[in-house]
């Protein structure tokens, strides 16, 4: 079994946590969010014969915001940044937050998720996707679309950088 | 051989002029011979002159490979800067926490000296008909640690645990601690100050930091400032012996170990 830290962040409002609590069985409560801004789970998956544990620290608050400390981000194998494919504004801060992800942890895999997928329309998703890279996934927290296969791409990938460590 | 009154053949002649010339070399190719095919007689030879190199080698060495030598250790102390600080803190940990300990115990026993001349101290004795030191024991029993954690500094990820009850997932535990421990250094930004204690009921979580990973140990009952030195030794001595390496989280066996280590130092022990 290996474990890896998992950070997922993303713009108010973008279904970060509606993710998270698809993939996962809560063991803590939510209030901890609101709280100390953080709210740690797990999801063990199998890649391959090998087992990865995936711990998951769904971040309340923006990646720009000061508020969010720092250290949060700290020791992250990974980082599930999610914007709103219903909001495209929740886009606006993206390259920033991301080039900060990657100055704070080099080295890091990021995975860009459009969630909300069921609200837009197929003509709405063409139109999006002629416009970002070919690697951003789009997901369904409420049908639950792609959000286990994001969590299964996202151990595998791991256990690829690992065995190439 | 060409004897008088013999017509002497031109080979055999030439043959004869060849050894007369060459019976020199012969003979010190011949010595030669001997002493590479007999090792005591080569090595008297050849010995002086290795040895005479290495000397040189010797005193010249540190000129002539400086250099070398300053940028392979260089290299070698930047490849391995984790694992020296893991190997250096514990160890300045402890003389620190010894320099300190030497301090208050003198301060300790200055002050227990005042109290006991002290009106106050002879009449709680007289009244309470127990002993100070009575009550302090009294007060330890039960103390216990239950749970101890060995969490990676950032990541909030286990590198090992023991505990003397089921709990809740260990991993779930590290992760969150490791959250309030982070929230609470960046919400009150005092310096390089930590995150010591954090406090419940009769439920104590004692935090020891180290380099590259924190220790954790949840004890149930009341802990006295002497007790509490105790623990804290205890983990400084625990990161000595056991985590005073090159640390990868991935081993598996390296996860059993400090189980094991943990369940024995921390949670098999009884305070003193």
């Amino acid at each position: 079994m290996i474990s890896r830290k998992v950070l997922i962040t993303g713009s108010f409002a973008v279904g970060k946590t509606s993710l998270f609590n698809r993939f996962i069985h809560n063991t803590f409560s939510e209030r901890y969010l609101t709280t100390i801004g953080v709210k740690v789970d797990k999801k063990e998956v199998a890649i391959n014969g090998q087992d990865v544990s995936l711990v998951l620290w769904d971040i309340a608050g923006e990646v720009s915001q000061e508020k969010v400390p720092r250290t949060y981000f700290l020791g992250a194998s990974a980082v599930v940044y999610v914007f709103d494919l219903s909001r495209p504004n929740t886009l606006k801060n993206m390259e920033a937050d991301l080039k900060l992800i990657q100055k704070t942890l080099p080295g890091c895999l990021i995975k860009v998720i459009g969630n909300k997928k069921d609200l837009v329309s197929e003509e709405e998703l063409i139109i999006m996707k002629r416009q970002i890279p070919e690697t951003y996934l789009f997901t369904s927290a409420k049908t639950g679309e792609n959000v286990e296969g994001l969590f299964l791409s996202l151990g595998a990938q791991l256990v690829e950088k690992k065995d190439l460590d | 051989m060409v004897h008088p009154g013999q017509i002497p053949n031109e080979q055999a002649l030439l043959e004869e002029v060849r050894d007369i010339l060459l019976r020199k070399d012969r003979e010190t190719l011949q010595r030669l011979e001997d002493i590479l095919d007999q090792r005591g007689q080569l090595a008297e030879r050849v010995v002086p002159i290795i040895e005479e190199q290495l000397e040189h080698f010797k005193e010249h060495f540190p000129v002539a490979y400086r250099h070398t030598v300053e940028r392979l250790i260089e290299r070698k102390l930047k490849e391995s800067q984790e694992e020296l600080l893991n190997l250096i803190y514990p160890i300045l940990g402890k003389m620190i926490r010894k320099y300190i300990a030497q301090q208050l115990q003198a301060l300790r026993e200055s002050v227990e000296v005042q109290i006991k001349q002290s009106f106050l101290g002879r009449l709680r004795a007289r009244l309470s008909g127990v002993r100070e030191s009575d009550i302090i024991i009294s007060q330890a029993a039960g103390l216990r640690v239950e749970e101890a954690y060995v969490i990676g500094q950032h990541s909030g990820l286990l590198l090992g645990s023991a505990s003397l009850h089921p709990t809740i997932d260990k991993e779930l535990i590290a992760g969150m601690l490791t959250a309030i421990k982070s929230f609470v250094i960046d919400a009150f930004q005092r310096g390089d100050a930590e995150l010591e204690m954090i406090n419940y009921g009769n439920y104590q979580i004692l935090i020891q930091d180290f380099y590259t990973y924190y220790i954790a140990l949840a004890v149930n009952g009341a802990l006295t400032a002497g007790e509490k030195e105790e623990l804290s030794e205890q983990m400084f001595n625990f990161a000595d012996r056991e985590l005073a390496r090159k640390i990868d989280p991935d081993d598996p066996a390296f996860h059993l170990h400090l189980q094991e280590k943990l369940r024995l130092y921390f949670i098999e022990k009884t305070l003193a």
